[in-house]
């Protein structure tokens, strides 16, 4: 919204400040500041619990108290390393068999419906399984996060390349464009937003299943953290691992949308004029 | 000799019945404009040619060999650009190329075509940033570039203002005449194909069949004020609308 404002304000009038016309960085920023203020107000005038609802400062304290022994880059990089790894190959998996099913009507009538059937199974319901499988250790939690990550990018890729405008795919069969040739060069080009939104959709279950996997058993990790906290009653704890997913979370979909943006200047949406990720 | 063949075709769309015992021969270099109704079929006729489509009944050919595909010597220009959003306006032009061959040669041969049609400064632009007449100008140059024996135009003009329409009318007219491609020209604008076509065919409603093949004797580029030509619009105008709509036509100019 912000940017609309600034983008549309007359030339002259930029030099003067006002406060909706602040970049989209900062204007995101200032609903969480604002609110972690009225926290600080509230725990510090006495109308909010700290031991349920600790105040910012208290929350920031412990996080930077299990930043100085070193604990918390490890248990952040753990977690981010399981995401990694989990998104990439369920992101992998997805986009190759995404590609063939939206290319073969053969493999939407024979596979497609049983993929669609594994899909409808809650992925946390795998787990038992691949324990089983798997063991306790770091393969079945990456299974789990690639499982999550599936799901998202295979339905939309599958389902942006079906959608591909067909007097496109015509353009290409009358300048004499082969099957091949036209998947890759009209086919796949037009179904890459709707791809990167399935990347995104990913993302955020990889982060949602990624505490699963962390919840379920683990010596490491922002999900042991959050456990931690709930077995030593530390409400500050907990809350500062909410806040790093939620950090952590946003960050990875914003170098997404950043990786992703200079493939997607073509396209003439609202988004693209207002640069909104 | 009649290069390019429909015979005795017909098509269908489930029930309804589109063409219907339809002949049209073009010869090579002449220009047939096909005038007709919305919906009469026109568009289909276009296709089958270009090879998007196929007749239920009967047969279409180039040089006596029947048409199962598009062909490297037929190019489309359609109703819309049609242009892909993703790329420049000359990777869009090499489109036309099908990809073959050496890249930079296709370089040269696409900035070639977009000379013809004066776009060779916006080669690099988008087509999100192209006006509607230079995006149809694109579409133009992506056909061209495929030197093609016949070019198929669907309504290539109808979403332009008219200024730019006339304007890129007398641009495929001096294309026509410098080339000699032959032309088929599916319109419902009586004066775009007075103006462009040696013949002029008018099509009734679905199914559509020929009511009018008319050849029109008047070099290029036709002025279009002469009284032959408008003799010859209200002669297109009386065979698509039969003579009621063309009475009052010539009604109203009495009273003008």
């Amino acid at each position: 919204m912000a940017t609309i404002l600034a983008r549309t304000a007359a030339p002259g009038s930029r030099a003067r400040w006002h406060p909706f016309r602040l970049g989209l960085p900062f204007a995101g920023i200032a609903l969480p500041v604002l609110l972690a203020l009225l926290l600080e107000l509230g725990a510090a005038t006495g109308w909010l619990q700290s031991r349920f609802l600790p105040p910012p400062s208290r929350i920031f304290a412990t996080l930077a108290g299990l930043w100085t022994t070193g604990d918390l880059a490890g248990h952040i990089l753990i977690t981010l390393w399981r995401v990694a790894l989990g998104f990439l190959f369920g992101a992998l998996a997805a986009t190759v068999l995404g590609m063939v099913a939206g290319a073969s009507p053969l493999w939407r009538r024979w596979v497609d419906p049983t993929l669609q059937g594994l899909r409808s199974i809650p992925s946390i319901a795998w787990v038992p399984l691949f324990i089983l499988w798997f063991g306790i250790f770091e393969t079945p939690k990456i299974v789990l996060i690639a499982l999550g990550a599936f799901f998202p990018v295979y339905l939309s890729l599958s389902t942006a390349l079906r959608e591909v405008d067909r007097k496109l795919v015509e353009v290409g069969q009358v300048n004499g464009f082969d099957r091949l040739t036209i998947l890759r060069r009209i086919m796949l080009p037009a179904a890459l937003p709707g791809w990167v939104v399935g990347l995104r959709g990913g993302l955020a279950l990889g982060w949602m299943f990624v505490i699963a996997a962390e919840l379920m058993g683990a010596s490491a990790g922002v999900g042991y953290l959050l456990l931690d906290g709930q077995m030593t009653g530390n409400a500050a704890q907990i809350v500062g691992c909410l806040c790093l997913f939620a950090l952590l979370g946003r960050l990875s979909d914003l170098v997404l949308v950043m990786l992703a943006r200079p493939f997607m200047t073509w396209q003439d949406s609202v988004a693209e004029r207002e640069q909104i990720a | 000799m009649s290069q390019f063949r429909l015979e005795v075709v017909q098509r269908a769309f489930g029930e309804r019945v589109v063409l219907n015992r339809l002949s049209l021969s073009i010869a090579e270099g002449e220009a047939v404009a096909v005038v007709g109704r919305s919906g009469c079929g026109k568009s289909t006729l276009l296709r089958l040619l270009a090879g998007l489509d196929r007749p239920d009944a009967g047969r279409v050919t180039i040089d006596g060999t029947p048409v199962t595909g598009p062909r490297p010597d037929v190019a489309v220009v359609f109703q819309e650009p049609r242009l892909l959003p993703w790329l420049d306006v000359l990777g869009n032009v090499m489109v036309g190329l099908g990809g073959r061959g050496n890249r930079e040669e296709a370089r040269e041969q696409a900035l070639r075509a977009l000379r013809r049609v004066g776009l060779a400064e916006a080669a690099a632009k988008l087509p999100k940033t192209l006006s509607g007449g230079m995006a149809q100008r694109v579409g133009i140059a992506r056909a061209l570039v495929r030197r093609p024996r016949l070019l198929l135009l669907d309504e290539p003009f109808s979403a332009l203002d008219a200024l730019t329409k006339i304007e890129l009318q007398g641009e495929l007219d001096r294309i026509r005449a410098e080339d000699g491609p032959a032309l088929l020209l599916v319109t419902h604008d009586l004066e775009e194909a007075a103006a462009l076509a040696d013949r002029v065919v008018v099509l009734e409603t679905a199914p559509a069949g020929i009511v009018l093949d008319l050849t029109i004797d008047l070099p290029h580029p036709r002025n279009r004020r002469s009284a032959a030509f408008q003799a010859i619009e209200a002669r297109l105008a009386r065979a698509l609308g039969g003579a009621d709509a063309a009475e009052d036509d010539a009604g109203m100019e009495r009273a003008a």
